[in-house]
């Protein structure tokens, strides 16, 4: 069988047709998997700062701030639920701050520091400090891949057709690439 | 936390000493069971060949077949005699003074040190299961020895040195069977210190590359067959990339459990070990299957007693360290 040029330019067009279709299937997992990781890091967010509420609520209960701790729990709390991630993690790193000013406060309450609520929830915002540590991570991963398929050539064609954007990466506090002794923290 | 072998020798004194007084023992059956062997041999040789007497050349072919076998059974059972004593005394001894004069570290009232040796025993099948490093391969027979279980400040850990097997139908045909050897290694399983569910392995990118293609197509075989999804991903450290492959269930756990700080660790540790290592994380453990041909705990009648037991003492500390050089001991709060 003679091979003719229009057979050649079949086989081209297929391969380059089968590429595209790759390619642009390849852009569409990838972009849903940063939207999958970027949920990730916003359920973690928001269980770290239902545990973080419940410990300041916890604190106050023993000390005589219950009524202040509770209003700016509660303002907080309304403007967490409808902010974008950053400010999520402004919100929560606040709250965070507001815990950590409580917890100077403990160590006059022998009862609270035995408390295991108060003991459960101290520990469950380590672990889910170590999820969201490991989540954003997981986000960075998947915003690299994309930023470097993104800016390759030929696979940056894509960028005009399926009209893309580079995404940018979360920063990564050095302190949050450790493992937490949390049995450590506790005895204090 | 461990003492060194100089720290602890005092203790091991009289196990050695005692376990020279054998080794002169067999020693000396060794020899005069080479010269029995070789006087069962050459009697019975000369005397039948030189004397032309039916009953001569009978009586020297009943010594020979005989004298050659008994032996060969002498040698067996003295050298396994030996070796069960060396077990027993050395590796035994050891074993508690390393766990007696352990320090613990102070801070942890719950830190605890426990020990179990059992020299025929082997990592049970269902943990062998459980560890989830032998997913690629049916494995048909297991043999091993030398169980060493116990625990170690917070972290439970059992290993064994392990063969695992295939059976195979070898080129005589369909009926005829024969076991071909999978792995061959020392399988260790520690109690991880956080919390998972899926499956994640990290594969040694060093076992050599026919060994890396048939794992890299079983994988794939795998995966379509099973319909269970290890996907492949890659960790932010490079030199961590270049040691290990990791695939996993789930993306998001498996960073949760390759930390920044124990990636280092698990680089630093396969630096120290020349032979290559698979580590996976499941159920409850973290599995670590140390790829070597070495047979462990085992003596030899022509060195001293105090080297071997020195090198004993190196064998066992290499394994102990995991623990430490893994940071198992500190504990995420759900496995507190």
């Amino acid at each position: 069988m003679n091979i003719e040029p229009w057979m050649i330019g079949t086989a081209i067009a297929v391969l380059v047709l089968l590429w595209a279709l790759f390619t642009y299937n390849r852009f569409i997992s990838l972009k849903n998997s940063i939207e999958e990781s970027f949920k990730h890091i916003d359920i973690t967010l928001a269980q770290r700062f239902d545990s973080l509420t419940r410990i300041a609520e916890t604190i106050a209960a023993y000390t005589k701030h219950e009524k202040e701790v509770h209003t700016e729990v509660a303002k907080l709390r309304s403007q967490f639920d409808n902010q974008n991630e950053n400010e999520k993690v402004k919100t929560s790193n606040e709250l965070s701050r507001l815990v950590s000013g409580l917890q100077v406060q403990v160590e006059n309450y022998p009862e609270l520091k035995a408390n295991e609520n108060y003991l459960h929830l101290q520990k469950s915002i380590n672990e889910l400090e170590e999820r969201l540590a490991a989540s954003r991570r997981t986000f960075n991963a998947r915003v690299a891949k994309f930023n470097t398929m993104l800016q390759q050539f030929p696979t940056n064609l894509f960028k005009f057709f399926m009209k893309l954007e580079k995404r940018e990466l979360l920063h990564i506090d050095n302190s949050k690439k450790q493992d937490v002794d949390i049995a450590k923290i506790l005895r204090g | 936390m461990f003492s060194s072998y100089d720290e602890i020798s005092y203790l091991l004194k009289d196990d050695i000493n005692e376990m020279n007084k054998i080794r002169f023992k067999t020693l000396l059956k060794y020899i005069f069971g080479w010269i029995f062997l070789f006087a069962s041999i050459i009697i019975p040789a000369i005397f039948g060949l030189s004397i032309p007497n039916a009953g001569i050349q009978w009586l020297a072919a009943f010594i020979f077949f005989f004298g050659t076998i008994a032996s060969i059974v002498s040698f067996f059972k003295t050298l396994g005699t030996f070796r069960m004593a060396f077990k027993r005394k050395v590796v035994r001894s050891l074993l508690k003074a390393l766990f007696e004069t352990a320090n613990l570290p102070e801070d942890n009232p719950n830190y605890e040190m426990k020990w179990g040796y059992s020299s025929q025993g082997k990592i049970n099948n269902l943990l062998i299961g459980e560890s989830g490093l032998f997913y690629l391969n049916r494995i048909d027979r297991v043999s091993g020895e030398d169980l060493i279980k116990g625990k170690i400040g917070s972290t439970d850990f059992y290993f064994s040195e392990l063969k695992l097997f295939k059976q195979v139908r070898d080129y005589r045909g369909r009926s005829n069977t024969k076991l071909k050897t999978r792995y061959q290694g020392v399988l260790y399983l520690a109690d991880f210190h956080k919390h998972f569910k899926g499956h994640t392995v990290l594969r040694d990118r060093k076992l050599f590359s026919f060994q890396h293609l048939k794992r890299y197509f079983r994988h794939h075989f795998h995966r379509m067959l099973s319909g269970k999804k290890l996907i492949t991903i890659k960790m932010e450290n490079d030199e961590f990339n270049k040691y290990f492959k990791v695939r996993t269930t789930s993306e998001f756990e498996a960073r949760y459990i390759l930390s920044a700080n124990l990636m280092e660790d698990l680089v630093a540790f396969r630096k120290r070990n020349r032979n290559p290592i698979d580590i996976a994380f499941k159920k409850r453990f973290i599995s670590l299957f140390l790829y070597n041909k070495k047979d462990y705990f085992e003596p030899s009648i022509f060195d001293s007693m105090e080297k071997q037991s020195k090198l004993v003492y190196d064998d066992l500390i290499l394994f102990f360290r995991i623990i430490n050089d893994l940071n198992l001991n500190t504990r995420i709060w759900s496995k507190d």
